[in-house]
């Protein structure tokens, strides 16, 4: 009960800008680090994280969804933690690869979820009762995890070929399936508290990109 | 009107009159409940497949020959005390017979070709004697995927359309996949079997499995329409006539 009053009190919007902020200052920071002691990882993966971080507030503006603030902050945390964990923690800290994999699978399960919910309330022949949409994130972020696998094989192999170091890497058949069981405990945190949360950015998204099925 | 633009390509609305009929036709075209079409398009096919299919009787007839086949394992499995497969062929088995059971009619059977494609591996199994590869074997699950989320449809206030079915199974058969590897881990862990070898081999069944699943995907899809326009043409005539 306590995280859902606490989801519940919105933080306000300068909160959340305070927060992206300090984020987005730390991976500049991280990025700088890299271009001075010449590590490629932290500058692709610094940057990338810098990236995703305007992400909330460019579909703010090019697609006028206003999104949740817990939202913004959330997706920056992900990918912040990620950036944090490929410049120090992943080697030195067991757990972090383990917390990121749940953060960013609960993403992923966010995004399936809200789009199915868009999908659901948008087209009048498809209807999915909420039992089944805890199925369907399920559904989601195995597949996803299947498909993210496959891409780090991918990248493995390239950077065995040409040498090139790549910003992910495959750890073996244990760290594989590890990924694996904790982007279901992102999942099955979704699933099981996000669904109301959840609900009010489907619609908002279904009126700002797909248009209201109303004249 | 503007704001069917963007629309369009994400729920697919061109398909839909496609969308309506194809998941209903999918398990009880050849059944009771929709005895216009089924008349109407029975003389107008010449197709020796279409032919087999739609006629009811045969169609049943083959996918009790199937379900016979699943009884016999299970036999088999009893006799042996082998309760893996006998829940597998179980649970199978009831899937399989559901429409039958639901409509209080034997006649009333998924198609024979779906459901033949969804039970290969047992068929060839029971039939041959061998083991089929990972991506026949996936190719499998995805058929099996098919007629779940289509009975799913028809038995249950979940709706869905044409495409988004198509959608379901391509993602149904990589997670399944996800989620078996994650049995096998454990059970290696736990009870000492050896199911997983090395990182490489998983990866490489894994790119079996998604090609499999997107080729389910496209296999199915052209299934769809092909049944659909079938249907529509032989509709077309009658109400012209």
């Amino acid at each position: 009960m306590n995280v859902r009053t606490a989801l519940r009190t919105r933080p306000s919007l300068q909160t959340q800008r305070r927060l992206t902020r300090a984020m987005q200052i730390l991976l500049v920071g991280i990025v700088l680090y890299g271009f001075v002691y010449g590590q490629p990882k932290a500058i692709t993966n610094g940057g990338l994280g810098l990236f995703v971080t305007f992400v909330p507030a460019m579909v703010e503006r090019n697609y006028d969804i206003p999104l949740d603030p817990w939202l913004g902050v959330w997706i920056t945390s992900a990918v912040f933690l990620h950036t944090l964990g490929s410049a120090w923690f992943y080697a030195q800290i067991e757990w972090w690869d383990h917390l990121t994999h749940a953060l960013s699978a609960s993403l992923i399960a966010g995004a399936g979820y809200t789009t199915l919910r868009a999908i659901d309330l948008h087209s009048d022949e498809i209807d999915i009762p909420s039992r089944f949409a805890f199925v369907f994130i399920f559904v989601v972020v195995l597949s996803f995890g299947v498909v993210w696998e496959l891409f780090e094989f991918g990248l493995d192999i390239v950077s065995d070929e040409t040498g090139i170091s790549m910003p992910l890497a495959q750890f073996g058949l244990d760290d594989t399936v590890l990924d694996l069981m904790y982007n279901s405990v992102g999942a099955l945190i979704v699933a099981t508290f996000g669904q109301a949360h959840l609900t009010g950015l489907a619609e908002r998204v279904r009126d700002g990109l797909l248009g209201t099925t109303e004249e | 009107m503007d704001t069917d633009g963007p629309a369009t390509d994400v729920s697919g609305e061109d398909s839909e009159p496609e969308s309506k009929t194809d998941p209903d036709t999918e398990v009880d075209g050849d059944g009771p409940e929709r005895p216009e079409p089924e008349r109407a398009d029975g003389g107008v096919i010449e197709d020796r497949l279409a032919q087999l299919f739609r006629s009811g009787r045969t169609n049943a007839v083959i996918a009790w020959a199937m379900v016979a086949v699943l009884v016999g394992v299970f036999v088999e499995s009893l006799l042996g005390f082998d309760l893996r497969t006998m829940i597998l062929v179980a649970a199978i088995a009831a899937v399989v017979v559901v429409p039958a059971v639901a409509a209080r009619d034997p006649q009333v059977m998924l198609p024979w070709e779906v459901l033949g494609l969804a039970l290969l591996p047992i068929l060839v199994r029971a039939l041959l004697g061998g083991e089929l590869g990972t991506f026949a074997t996936y190719l499998a699950i995805a058929a099996f995927a098919l007629i779940l989320t289509v009975e799913l449809h028809m038995f249950t206030s979940l709706r869905v359309t044409h495409w988004f079915a198509v959608l379901l199974v391509v993602l149904t058969t990589m997670a399944s996949a996800a989620a078996w590897t994650v049995v096998r881990w454990n059970a290696d862990r736990v009870l000492g079997t050896e199911y997983l070898t090395t990182n490489e081999a998983l990866m490489i069944e894994w790119l079996y499995v998604t090609l499999a699943g997107v080729a389910a995907g496209i296999l199915f899809d052209a299934y769809f329409r092909q049944r659909g326009r079938r249907l529509r043409r032989a509709i077309g005539r009658v109400v012209r006539r």
